[in-house]
């Protein structure tokens, strides 16, 4: 047994198994017999199995250097250390979509565990067949398409190795993985969306798919937020957030996936907005497709592109048959769909709404600019850009409305304003305006001042919401105000979750504000020994050397910086700027830049260029950027709100939520 | 002194070996380049990236823009006459930032556009259900009520187990 014939044998029987378990769950739909399904599920865990045989097949063709492998031969190489070969798996095309693949058969599974259970037998045959059908899809793709097994006819001794720049930091272990849970886990939502249409129940599953919704939404948050993170660290020009095309496909899923978790909030607890729903996660489900069309495609420049080829034609293929299926049967059964009441604007499900309304034309929005340069070409056969400049500009409105209601919904009650709320408006309403005060008055861009004084307002919605929930309880219950928090905090989690996240985007919209306004950057050619003032700071070349290490050469400038004046607080240090050479890239260097991170200014070295002949100067580079680190600091407090509402303990109650909140 | 310096002719050799002839020279050290060189290339695409600014590249063609650009603002060029000068080389698609006018003026009202599209599926959404909830619950089509007894006979019992 070769590693080669194991994963080929493997994807086969897992295809199989995906099929089987469509026909059966197909079956148990139609013949409305129990008997099909129960034998349906057993194909879930199978097919989980013989994907976890091929992934492993892989990696141990990795392992093993068997360039027998076409993947192992171009994508690996004999030198690469021990965590770079184990991730090596989605360092290109083939591999990810066998991760792809591995992770929807582990979603299957768990759908598969509760069909009977929570998900009733009349809507656990239909989501079944939907998430088989999407595994026969991945696991086709990958023995007709892209064969992540296709043999070398003459081995080599050594493979290429993987894209150096995706060896240059461990986030290349996270940031994949974390992105694909998301993407794959909106299938679900999906699959419980084909079923609830399909079967004609179309209020029962909204809770359940919340629920599954917010694990996607989690795992994509933590995705952008370390993506963000990364290309910080490592594609040295200070930024975090490019609008590269690819990047707006992960946008794009999360936008409209926030929308649905938000309106159906308001079915889960009035009844309202059932075909919106429909649509928003059909919408969710198929942007990720499209997505995945994107990077593999070809048909966009982008940083992240994978291939080109036919698979990129295979996934548009797909996206239009997903798009078919969800807005088929929505227009099939729209005409039954009841809505039990009337949207008022004034109240928290029309901010709910008018928030959803935002996030759906900021996804919009993305599409169409992502996409404008190609429609352009194709019609006009002219060339134009759309790019960061444009997104970030039209970003401003879109994001201070939705900042806005984000305030604004959860105060407002379910049905009609009260004084009560009338008085916290206020109390947000002026937070607003001294913030923009206090940020005008320290001379602030009109931006940024809006920016604080929007931070302002959300911590004064959390703050009044929470208050006002311990001081009732305190007084109820007798208890102390701490204990009165604590219960609070234990026994809704749902909303004190929420509110955990509100604050991580409010706190992550005020770091973008400043990081994006004022980022310094500015380059300089030092001799050694030469010193440079900028920015506050004092920044000297000691020296420039050179070191080999394992599968790569680096240039090293160290740099003594001490901090001249508040500007440069924080600044002082020594920091090793480099360069990294690998054989792979020929004498392209990818820099590695040092980035000394504070709560005002992080400061950013790169060592842009060096003299060749006798290292006596480098060019440097450095970038100051104010409160980045919140930036990082609000997607952890956005993850964390994520995993205290999902803790196990609050799912399967939505008993609960027909009791007033606090 | 944490870093061994080894001989110039060891020097040479260590990165020679790896990366070959491509690396050997450079003439001179790149331009010193102000904050607002940076922010002026961010604007401009870099003509031969995957989708990279003028300011993030590091192809020669970006760094070379950024000279030029280095160079005209010495020259007391503005801003908007620099970026005038990439257009008359590149055309409009060297801007990141599209021109608002033409074809690329409706990417700037994208936002109203998706707004009102949004707006108007919601609108018609809502004034439909409001006609069928006018046209009053009590008649339940035939199918619904076909489809209902069906489901009453529920599902057949798993004779399994």
């Amino acid at each position: 047994m070769t590693p080669g014939l194991l994963g080929t044998l493997a994807l086969a029987a897992t295809l199989l198994f995906s099929v089987l378990g469509l026909g059966l769950s197909v079956l148990a739909a139609l013949l409305r017999d129990r008997r099909y399904l129960e034998a349906a599920r057993r194909f879930a865990p199978l097919s989980l199995i013989g994907a976890l045989a091929a992934f492993g097949a892989l990696e141990w063709a990795l392992l093993t250097n068997d360039f027998s492998v076409a993947y192992v031969a171009d994508n690996h190489s004999l030198e690469d250390p021990l965590w770079v070969t184990l991730v090596t798996p989605w360092a290109a095309l083939a591999g990810s979509i066998l991760l792809w693949g591995t992770l929807q058969t582990l979603y299957t599974s768990l759908v598969s565990a509760r069909a009977g259970q929570s998900l009733d037998v009349w809507r656990a045959p239909i989501a079944l067949a939907t998430l088989f059908a999407i595994q026969v899809f991945f696991f086709g793709v990958m023995s007709l398409v892209v064969h992540p097994f296709d043999p070398v006819a003459n081995p080599p001794a050594d493979g290429r190795g993987p894209n150096p720049l995706l060896q240059n930091h461990w986030m290349m272990a996270v940031h994949p993985v974390l992105m694909y849970l998301g993407f794959v886990g909106l299938s679900v939502p999906f699959a419980y969306a084909v079923a609830a249409m399909v079967a004609r129940r179309y209020q029962s599953w909204i809770f359940e798919t919340r629920w599954w919704t917010l694990v996607a939404w989690g795992f994509l948050t933590a995705a952008i937020f370390a993506g963000k993170w990364w290309s910080y660290e490592i594609l040295g020009w200070g930024g975090y957030w490019a609008w590269d095309p690819v990047e707006n496909a992960s946008i794009i899923p999360w936008f409209l996936a926030t929308a649905f978790l938000h309106t159906a909030q308001v079915q889960e607890r009035k009844g309202l907005f059932k075909g919106w729903n429909f649509a928003f996660i059909t919408l969710a489900f198929a942007a990720t497709v499209f997505g995945t069309f994107l990077t593999r495609s070809g048909v966009i420049q982008s940083v992240h592109a994978f291939a080109d080829g036919p698979v990129g034609t295979v996934f548009l293929g797909f996206l239009l048959l997903t798009l078919l299926v969800g807005f088929g049967l929505l227009s099939k059964v729209g005409s039954e769909l009841r809505e039990a009441g009337e949207v008022r604007w004034v109240s928290r499900e029309g901010a709910l709404l008018a928030g959803a309304l935002f996030f759906g034309t900021f996804a919009f929005v993305v599409v169409l600019g992502t996409l404008w340069p190609l429609v352009i070409e194709a019609v006009l056969g002219a060339k134009v850009s759309v790019g960061a400049p444009f997104f970030n500009q039209v970003s401003v409105p879109l994001g201070v409305f939705m900042l806005l209601l984000m305030g604004i919904g959860p105060v407002l009650p379910w049905r009609q304003a009260t004084s009560e709320v009338v008085r916290n408006l206020i109390a947000m309403g002026s937070a607003l305006g001294v913030g923009v005060l206090i940020g005008l008055l320290l001379s602030l861009t009109p931006g940024v001042a809006l920016a604080i004084g929007l931070f302002a307002y959300n911590l004064t919605a959390v703050g009044l919401m929470v208050g006002q929930g311990i001081r009732e309880r305190s007084r109820a219950l007798g208890i102390s105000r701490f204990q009165a928090f604590l219960a609070l905090a234990g026994q809704n989690r749902r909303r004190f979750g929420s509110h955990l996240v509100h604050l991580g985007i409010a706190l992550a919209a005020l770091a973008i504000a400043f990081s994006q306004t004022y980022r310094f950057t500015e380059q300089k050619t030092l001799n050694v020994g030469g010193t440079w003032q900028t920015h506050g700071l004092e920044a000297r070349l000691l020296s420039v050397g050179v070191r080999q290490e394992g599968n790569r050469v680096a240039v090293i400038a160290p740099l003594e910086v001490r901090a001249l004046n508040r500007d440069g607080w924080a600044s002082s240090g020594r920091y090793e700027t480099r360069l990294n050479f690998y054989t792979q890239m020929g004498g392209q260097p990818i820099a590695t830049p040092v980035v000394k991170y504070s709560p005002y200014n992080d400061y950013y070295f790169v060592l842009e260029e060096f003299d060749r002949e006798k290292g006596s100067w480098a060019t440097l580079k450095i970038i100051v950027t104010p409160m980045v680190l919140w930036l990082w600091i609000a997607g952890a407090i956005v993850v964390l709100g994520t995993l205290y509402i999902l803790w196990p303990g609050t799912v399967g109650a939505p008993a609960r939520s027909a009791l007033p909140q606090t | 002194m944490s870093l061994r310096r080894p001989a110039l002719l060891g020097w040479m050799l260590a990165i020679g070996l790896l990366v070959g002839l491509a690396f050997a020279q450079n003439s001179s050290p790149p331009p010193d380049l102000s904050s607002r060189v940076y922010d002026i290339a961010r604007e401009l695409r870099c003509p031969v990236c995957q989708g990279e600014s003028a300011a993030e590249s590091n192809a020669d063609i970006s760094v070379e823009m950024r000279r030029i650009i280095a160079e005209q603002l010495a020259q007391g060029k503005s801003e908007a006459q620099i970026k005038a000068y990439f257009v008359q080389r590149y055309g409009d698609w060297i801007l990141y930032d599209p021109p608002r006018h033409g074809a690329t003026l409706w990417i700037w009202l994208s936002p109203l556009l998706g707004l009102g599209l949004l707006g108007w599926v919601l609108w018609r959404y809502q004034s439909r259900l409001r006609q069928r909830a006018q046209m009053a619950s009590a008649e339940v089509p035939e199918e619904e009520i076909q489809r209902l007894e069906a489901e009453l006979e529920g599902p057949k019992p798993n004779t399994d187990r």
